[in-house]
């Protein structure tokens, strides 16, 4: 086991990460553990659900409950979890090509449907865990070992699609901005329902092309152009802002609307795993129609 | 009409008119009577038009089975004359639409044919043209000499939520089309019918009604599906009813969702269940391994149907044995249990569910359309001996002073360690797809490698302990010893009574448990015998393969189904016969 991490600084760490020195993943780490700590959590009351990718192995790092499940999956597992015991914050981290590739279909209906979770996307336009192929927010013409020509797929934006898919909380951060990452998870975990946060996090081993300084070049704050996160048109438009040229950070779209957990009859009063029973049900009611 | 004296009247028209739930109501008619039913349907794979049938078998002995020969066959159009008048018996009757049919149908001259004019009478009385169905109800009980009560009440409690006229309209319905028989059959139907001297209550009850309620019965509290035939009723009926006893049951968006959020739920503490058939257990696959490896326990149903694709989505088949018993990567524990008739599958409901705990992996039930749809008649459930047993969930332990967590996964003898469910003060760990430690953080030594999965697949022994053992049914020596498995129980214990009328001794075993697969109580029952045959519906004899694999016994005659079409006992009866004589 790799020597534990410092404490207590850090009260969420268990071993000390092991990504490649200068990854993107230890700024998203870092804002994670700050933003539990300033939101008072500790670790037993925090469960995470990790994608796989390098991003789902902060699984090994990370000291609290959690499901490091399959690779583009983790989203399901997570309203699972919200419907067992809707009282659990939950955090989910996974990889653009986890959430944007394999998962793409839950990244949708998550944001339908509306769990109170918070979605932390590893936005390295790359497969960072198998060797640097592109991921689907890859830009058009970047090389990776799979496209020697250069990507022939328009890029996801998955702010975007998030906006498109109905969700309730749309932000995007950087991990070269701790500070402003450790806001944005702040302000996902305390709104009620799907949050999703873009992390752009620089992938020093095979993106060469989306680097740390390429970020500081184009990366600008909402809140500077006073944007209203109120405003579904003005969070559009923004989205649609070309990232070759600028980069906005912040929240784009913010609103309140019903999680899927507050709509079922059966969690009005307490969580479903508080009602398990230890007798058998009664079912000599459901055995009338068939006689 | 057979030596079980079954009386066997079916329904034909076109798909999406009501046929099945005519079936229903007078095969729920005879079971008040005191009769065995067994109630079977078919129909195409669109929704309306096309051609569908419902049957009602009934007898005053026990049969579990449906017939093919038809001694009262009704006809609402003339294309279904055609197709089904062959499948009468000799001297049987044809009740058909006369309003229709122009001129007298082609029939073998033994028929006795009474044309009814279904549609006037219906428009006669108002009613819409589904009450069809209802006049030729009518017609029924009339000639079988029936009394209209019980019906009349069943009909009530069917229909009383959609309002009186419905009600009132199928009571005119019933009693227009019994005083048309009474005043114009052309002479006296062969078979009467009447209530039987203090019946016994039963039901009469398909097989996903009857895995619905023994989930619910065992506190399943979570269920999520994508609707596939013939496994979406027991979403339909779960929505309706499960709310009621504190259930959360969800449609998502795809097979995989559902397999992943089931799991979730049940990491998290529920105890939670999937329903599919074949091609969304296929998409499940991956997750059916994520459960195993994570410990967590599922319970998942496949109600299969004929493949490979979307095969014959609306008939039956026994071909996903193989597939399910060894899907998804790697090695873990292959829990499969296969009920052969309703009364099966709610009692191994709870017990899927303890075992699943238990064990906290995965555990796979299988049915097939004709068990999952078919109604069957039964005793009522009784929930005497269903336990609930959760097996080891922890409030509180020890952790690791040096990385604060706790050993979720630490090596014991039984291959079960004790989980705290997340949000339990004090004992984080992780559950991780990926090999791992006894606080479930990745490694890849191997020697941690050989313990986990020595420690997964060591559960496999109490496993099978558990598991219900091959049953016998029969005399203990017989001339020939049918082998079976899952929903084939019903048919082939059919043809066994069928046979001991004859005075030949035939005997059957039935597999409920296929995984871990019984070996010894299996042998024990098998060698004996003088001569075997295995009954399946698949095309590769998957279950006599596996028996030899797990057994060493060759059982090489098989009578194997792939057509779509249930096993019919009296056509097993007569391939039994030719083995004994
Ligand atoms: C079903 C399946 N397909 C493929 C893989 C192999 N795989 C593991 S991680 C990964 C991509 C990871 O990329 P991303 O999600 O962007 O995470 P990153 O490593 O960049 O953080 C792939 C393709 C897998 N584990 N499972
Ligand atoms: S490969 Fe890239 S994403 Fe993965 S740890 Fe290294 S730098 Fe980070
Ligand atoms: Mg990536």
């Amino acid at each position: 086991m790799a020597k534990p991490a410092p404490s207590p600084s850090k009260p969420f760490a268990s071993q000390h990460p092991t990504w490649c020195p200068g990854c993107g993943d230890f700024g998203i780490w870092n804002a994670l553990q700050r933003s539990l700590r300033r939101l008072k959590l500790k670790p037993d009351q925090v469960t995470f659900v990790f994608g796989i990718g390098c991003s789902g192995n902060m699984v090994n790092f990370i000291k609290a409950y959690g499901f490091h499940g399959l690779h583009g999956r983790p989203l399901p597992v997570a309203e699972g979890i919200r419907l067992a015991n809707h009282r659990l914050p939950v955090i989910v981290v996974g990889g653009d090509g986890d959430g944007l590739g394999e998962g793409i279909g839950h990244f949708l209906h998550t944001a339908r449907s509306n769990p109170n979770i918070t979605y932390i996307i590893h936005d390295n336009q790359v497969y960072g865990l198998t060797k640097g192929q592109h991921s689907p927010t890859a830009e058009r013409g970047f090389i990776s070992p799979s496209a020697p020509l250069g990507v022939q797929e328009e890029p996801v934006n998955p702010v975007a699609l998030a906006l498109a898919s109905g969700a309730s909380f749309v932000s995007r951060g950087f991990a070269g901005d701790v500070a402003g990452l450790e806001e944005l998870v702040v302000r996902g975990i305390q709104h009620e329902g799907f949050a999703l946060v873009d992390a752009l996090q620089p992938c020093v081993t095979y993106n060469w092309h989306n680097s740390y300084h390429w970020y500081y070049q184009r990366v600008y704050n909402l809140d500077s152009v006073g944007h209203d996160s109120k405003n579904f048109v003005a969070a559009w438009e923004r989205a649609q802002e070309n990232m070759a040229e600028k980069i906005p950070l912040g929240v784009f779209y913010a609103r309140s609307r019903p999680t899927i957990e507050s709509q079922q009859p059966a969690l009005a009063r307490r969580t479903l795993v508080e009602q398990q029973p230890s007798q058998p049900i009664d079912i000599s009611k459901l055995l009338t129609p068939y006689q | 009409m057979d030596s079980l004296e079954v009386f066997n009247w079916k329904i034909c028209g076109v798909g999406g008119s009501g046929l099945q739930a005519v079936s229903n109501i007078l095969g729920r008619t005879l079971v008040r009577g005191g009769y065995s039913v067994h109630v079977y349907d078919e129909f195409p794979s669109i929704i309306k038009g096309g051609l569908s049938t419902g049957q009602v078998a009934v007898s005053s002995r026990t049969i579990r089975s449906h017939r093919t020969t038809v001694q009262l066959l009704v006809c609402l159009t003339e294309e279904s004359i055609k197709l089904h008048a062959g499948e009468l018996s000799p001297n049987g009757w044809l009740v058909y639409d006369s309003d229709v049919v122009s001129g007298a149908p082609m029939v073998r001259p033994d028929v006795v044919s009474f044309g009814v004019p279904l549609t006037s009478i219906t428009r006669e009385i108002g009613a819409e043209r589904l009450l069809r169905n209802t006049v030729a109800l009518g017609v029924t009980l009339d000639l079988l000499g029936y009394p209209l009560t019980d019906t009349k009440k069943i009909i009530a409690a069917e229909y009383e939520g959609k309002g009186h006229q419905l009600v009132e309209g199928n009571y005119r319905a019933l009693a227009v089309g019994a005083e048309y028989a009474h005043a114009h059959a052309p002479k006296k139907f062969p078979v009467a019918l009447h209530q039987l001297h203090n019946p016994q209550p039963r039901m009469l009850i398909p097989g996903n009604d009857a895995l619905s309620i023994g989930a619910l019965a065992a506190g399943c509290s979570l269920y999520v599906a994508y609707p596939m035939t013939p496994s979406s009723s027991i979403l339909t009926y779960l929505v309706k009813h499960g709310p009621d006893y504190g259930m959360v049951v969800r449609q998502l968006p795809d097979e995989i969702a559902v397999i992943n959020q089931a799991i979730g739920a049940s990491f998290a503490g529920v105890r939670a269940m999937v329903g599919t058939s074949g091609g969304g257990f296929s998409l499940m696959v991956e997750g059916l391994g994520l459960a195993a490896m994570t410990e967590t326990p599922l319970v998942i149903i496949n109600a299969q149907r004929p493949g490979p694709s979307t095969g014959l989505p609306t008939w039956t088949e026994q071909a996903d044995l193989r597939f399910v018993m060894h899907a998804s990567q790697g090695d873990f524990p292959r829990v499969v249990l296969a009920p052969g008739d309703p009364n099966e599958c709610f009692t191994i409901m709870p017990l899927a569910f303890n075992i699943a705990d238990r064990y906290q992996t995965p555990v796979i039930v299988l049915t097939d359309k004709y068990l999952a749809e078919s109604w069957f008649t039964t005793e009522p459930f009784s929930l005497s001996g269903v336990k609930i047993d959760r097996g080891q969930i922890v409030k509180r332990g020890k952790v690791d002073e040096q990385t604060g967590m706790y050993r979720r996964y630490a090596d014991a003898p039984s291959g079960v360690s004790p989980r705290p469910l997340p949000g339990t003060p004090g004992l984080p760990f992780m559950a991780n797809s990926d090999e791992h430690d006894q606080f479930g953080l990745s490694n890849e030594e191997a020697d941690v490698r050989i313990t986990q999965q020595n420690k997964r697949l060591r559960k496999i022994k109490g496993i099978a302990e558990e598991l219900p053992k091959p049953s016998r049914y029969g005399p203990k020596l017989a001339d020939l010893t049918v082998i079976c498995w899952g929903s084939s129980k019903g048919p082939v214990l059919d043809a066994l009574d069928l046979l001991a009328a004859d005075g030949l001794t035939v005997n059957a075993v039935h597999v409920q448990a296929l995984s871990p697969f019984p070996t010894q109580e299996f042998r024990n029952l098998v060698s004996p015998a003088q001569r075997t045959v295995v009954v399946e519906g698949n095309a590769a004899g998957q279950f006599a393969g596996l028996a030899l694999e797990q057994t060493g016994i060759e059982l090489a005659d098989r009578i194997l189904r792939f057509d779509g079409r249930p096993f019919e006992p009296t056509e097993l009866a007569d391939a039994f016969r030719q083995r004994v004589k």
